[in-house]
């Protein structure tokens, strides 16, 4: 249930998105990938998100859409060597020295990086254009 | 063609959460949005604490809004010992979010200068990610859940202020290792205070309460 609210809404927002860029036949472009980046201490797995986002986009400008997740990671300190390091699975503990650390920004952050559309006049063809 | 947006996926909630705070806030109203477990003991912290605050600030009411899956048994509980209280019912949903609170509001009267304590659903995960337009959050851990919970669940205990450590009688029996916890609880929560309590006996409690007091009126609530 938690990915299927966060999932309804991303399929809402990329949508809306997709929906300010129409084409050359003034038709809502097609979205060929979502890039998304969140915490890695949020607890969304890919698959999931797959999941619930094919579920939502069923029918929509990004129903044919892949993720593209980039997870930040947790980022820790440590106390006893005054080290930060990045959190590795299953461990609080300092590579260094071996002390526990402590998380310094561990957060529920998770937001839409940009949105790829098909059907946009490209680059070259823009170029060619105006050439 | 690439587009940039750069939205949270959170925006919509954050801003309604934004709104319920300031609400609240505007009319000095104390916010905590309670987490943890099914059966961690939190709608009994919230009854001793209405009863240790009675009795150290009578002038402060306590009212709740309980979060559940479904029933209002929690709920019935709170209201016949004169707690105001109102439930939702999310039916399945797995957190409250701040809509949810902010249509609570529109229907539920709360003295001003109260305290507000919404109890979210019974869940380690989900209630972490999400504002609701609380002060703060305090996490309930109970000791028959296991010393691990800090390491298994770390979102949670971070974003909370507090923790309170639940049914702290039981540890012998089952075994809990305070060490291990505590440890784990360093790691996940930095410097935000626990406090071992039994909601049962209302051992502890009264410290809980005394540090709710401090933070409420260090927010000028």
């Amino acid at each position: 249930m938690h990915e299927a609210g966060v999932a309804e809404a991303l399929v809402r927002i990329v949508t809306s998105e997709a929906a300010r860029h129409l084409n050359e036949q003034g038709q809502v472009p097609k979205i060929r990938q979502i890039s998304i980046v969140l915490s890695e201490s949020g607890g969304f797995m890919r698959e999931s998100l797959e999941l619930y986002v094919s579920v939502f986009a069923k029918g929509t400008a990004a129903e044919k859409a892949c993720l593209n997740l980039r997870y930040e990671p947790t980022r820790m300190s440590c106390a006893a060597c005054g080290r930060d390091f990045v959190r590795k699975r299953f461990s609080f503990d300092c590579p260094v020295c071996g002390k526990p650390g402590t998380m310094v920004r561990a957060t529920a952050d998770f937001y839409i990086e940009s949105i790829e559309l098909e059907d946009f006049p490209t680059e070259a063809r823009t170029t060619g254009a105006s050439a | 063609m690439n587009v940039p947006i750069r939205e949270a996926i959170y925006a919509a909630n954050d801003e309604v959460a934004s709104r319920v705070h300031t609400q609240l806030s505007s009319r000095g109203i104390f916010t905590v949005n309670i987490l943890g477990s099914p059966g961690a003991g939190k709608t009994s912290l919230i009854i001793r604490i209405a009863e240790v605050l009675k009795s150290v600030e009578s002038s402060k009411k306590l009212a709740v809004i309980e979060g559940d899956i479904a029933s209002d048994i929690d709920t019935q509980t709170l209201l016949s010992l004169g707690i105001p209280a109102y439930q939702i019912n999310t039916g399945g949903d797995c957190h409250l979010n701040a809509p949810m609170i902010e249509a609570v509001l529109s229907r539920m009267p709360i003295a001003d200068r109260s305290w507000l304590f919404i109890e979210n659903i019974g869940n380690l995960i989900c209630p972490a990610d999400f504002t609701i337009g609380e002060d703060l959050k305090i996490v309930v851990a109970s000791v028959a859940e296991g010393s691990d919970k800090p390491y298994k669940y770390p979102l949670v205990f971070s974003v909370s202020a507090a923790c309170a450590l639940s049914k702290i009688d039981l540890a012998e029996a089952v075994g809990f290792q305070e060490a291990y916890f505590r440890s784990g609880y360093a790691s996940a929560a930095s410097a935000a205070p626990l406090f071992p309590l039994n909601a049962k006996t209302g051992a502890g409690v009264p410290q809980l309460v005394d540090w709710l007091i401090g933070t409420a009126k260090g927010l000028g609530l």
